[in-house]
């Protein structure tokens, strides 16, 4: 019984980072100027309510659409799900009303595409953020 | 006027042509987009019965072959590809285009422009466009006729078919703020209407000159919009039913949307405000029926007397037949006509998504044969295969008065139960 008891302990202590859910940190080109963002600001760019970032033209970088960060950057900055957001921007880009996101591959695709310009923003895991970025918004 | 209204329809080939020559290579890059549904439709009615369509008379084979539904399944009917362009020039210039091949619309508008239009947005809170864009007269017309991806693989008739105009050549502009977490955009129109895929036959109305704008509130995952569109009309001399008409249309919509939950309604209306033929052809004998009426309610023996007519009953009755047909040939306004819906749909897991749709269209009593009055019970069952790609199951029930002719008329005569569905694959690329 106890062997068992601990069996399942173990189990459940492995398993409890998949309970938990992973922080994000959103990111932006160091030529931006920009130092800090409030959530809604992330939120008006991610739902196609604004496309300026300081003084450039926001330029958006979406992590691969499987990934579980990009799930979960959605549900912290937008409240919404990643069907939601494709709907969402299916819309935008067949009323011509705009163009999605860039879509990185992975975390150094998402760096690569954030430094690419000045009004680049992306969001990584937290603590996979380089130099070459800042950091401005940590979603818990 | 003429000359600015020329201009106005000119403006989408402008569009195209003349400013994708000044892209800058160096800060744009042409995004193209694209859309493709196909599947069958079809009907329990027999073409035999198909009687006319919303409006506009048409010989009954013609409009057979033109229907979307038809006894037999039919493919091409249902079948749609868009491609979708958008390129950027500089920060604050974007243009945007969608070509259409539509199996729907008829042989020589296979293809269309489907909207091409220069957006200047210096900032979060203003865009200015120009070309041919989407009139934003309803909660759905972004994707009305077009993204059957979304919630209805066709929507409902009774509000989206009731007032034709769906693009309009010429400006529009948004407007946006919030106040209080709400964002609120006015987004203001003026152009000429484009009516290629409503009436694409020469029988149909001329393209009409609108103008009007839309209020959109956007509460996070519920957004509410009303809409007031001015229009005018004119097919010219000889046309009795169109001719000119000054008709103005509102439209009122809510949608929302969460993880589980989508619902959505719209009512719209529509006000003539010009004379009728009629009322033009007895403008110098105003009041004549009224007047005719009274007298015929007074005994003919004391008629002289008490009212100083010598007018019999049989020249009475004469009268009132001959304005009567009058009124009916000549007489049609485009009153009183009003159209709803309202949607219900549960996402059952990730994938399915069932809608429950009621719809219901009306006209005034005094319209007697031209305009829609049904109600219609449909159910759509969507299934998201991927994040690209769904099917869409439809089945409707529509519910056709007697003496009114809609897209889905029996017989005049009695009340008829039309039974319609679609199966239809979508996707997204």
């Amino acid at each position: 019984m106890k062997k068992l008891f601990q069996v399942l302990l173990s189990f459940w202590v492995l398993a409890l980072p998949s309970f938990g859910s992973a922080s994000v940190d959103v990111v932006v080109n160091n030529d931006s100027g920009i130092t800090s963002l409030s959530a809604d600001v992330v939120k008006d760019l991610w739902t196609a309510n604004s496309k300026t970032l300081g003084d450039a033209k926001a330029e958006m970088c979406d992590q691969a659409q499987d990934s579980a960060v990009r799930a979960e950057f959605y549900s912290k900055a937008t409240g919404k799900t990643v069907r939601e957001m494709l709907a969402l921007w299916s819309k935008v880009v067949f009323t011509g009303r705009g163009s999605e996101p860039r879509v990185g591959a992975n975390d150094a695709a998402v760096l690569e595409c954030v430094n690419s310009s000045k009004g680049g923003i992306g969001y990584l895991p937290s603590g996979k953020a380089d130099k070459s970025v800042r950091v401005v918004l940590k979603l818990p | 006027m003429a000359l600015s209204i020329r201009l106005i329809q000119l403006l989408p080939l402008m569009v195209v042509t003349g400013f994708s020559s000044h892209l800058r290579a160096d800060t744009q890059q042409v995004k193209i987009r694209g859309f493709f549904s196909t599947g069958v439709t079809g009907t329990t009615r027999s073409d035999k019965d198909v009687a006319n369509s919303i409006g506009v008379e048409q010989d009954p084979a013609n409009l057979a072959k033109n229907s979307k539904y038809h006894k037999a399944p039919q493919i091409e009917k249902n079948t749609l590809f868009g491609l979708n362009f958008n390129a950027a020039a500089g920060d604050d210039i974007t243009l945007a285009a969608q070509m259409l091949v539509d199996g729907a619309a008829s042989d020589y508008s296979l293809v269309s422009l489907d909207w091409a239009f220069l957006t200047y947005q210096p900032n979060d809170h203003m865009a200015l466009r120009m070309g041919r864009q989407k009139t934003p007269v309803w909660m759905i017309s972004d994707i009305v006729d077009v993204r059957k991806d979304q919630l209805w693989s066709n929507p409902p008739v009774e509000v989206y078919a009731l007032f034709p105009v769906k693009v309009h050549d010429g400006l529009g502009a948004t407007f946006s703020t919030k106040i209080s977490g709400v964002g609120l955009a006015l987004e203001p129109f003026f152009g000429t209407a484009s009516l290629k895929r409503e009436y694409p036959q020469e029988s149909g109305p001329s393209s009409p000159r609108i103008f009007g704008s839309s209020l959109t509130a956007d509460f996070d995952w519920v957004k509410a919009r009303v809409a007031y569109t001015k229009s005018h009309w004119n097919v010219g001399p000889g046309a009795a039913l169109w001719n000119e008409r000054k008709l103005d249309f509102i439209s009122a919509g809510f949608q929302g949307e969460n993880s589980r939950v989508v619902f959505a309604g719209e009512y719209t209306t529509m006000k003539d405000l010009s004379k009728s033929e009629f009322e033009k052809l007895t403008n110098d004998t105003s009041g004549r029926i009224d007047q005719l009426n009274q007298l015929s309610k007074v005994p003919q023996a004391s008629r002289a007397a008490a009212t100083g007519s010598n007018l019999s009953d049989a020249e009475i009755a004469a009268a009132l037949g001959g304005l009567g047909k009058l009124e009916e040939l000549y007489g049609v306004k485009f009153d009183g006509m009003t159209g709803y819906y309202g949607a219900l749909g549960y996402r059952v897991t990730d994938r399915f998504l069932p809608v429950f749709t009621y719809a219901s269209a009306t006209c005034d009593e005094t319209q007697k044969y031209y305009f829609m009055t049904h109600k219609t019970m449909q159910i759509d069952l969507g299934y998201d295969a991927s994040a690209q790609t769904n099917v869409k199951i439809q089945g409707r029930q529509v519910s056709v008065s007697k003496n009114r002719r809609s897209e889905f008329s029996i017989n005049e005569d009695r009340d008829a139960k039309v039974n319609t569905y679609a199966l239809t694959l979508n996707t997204t690329f």
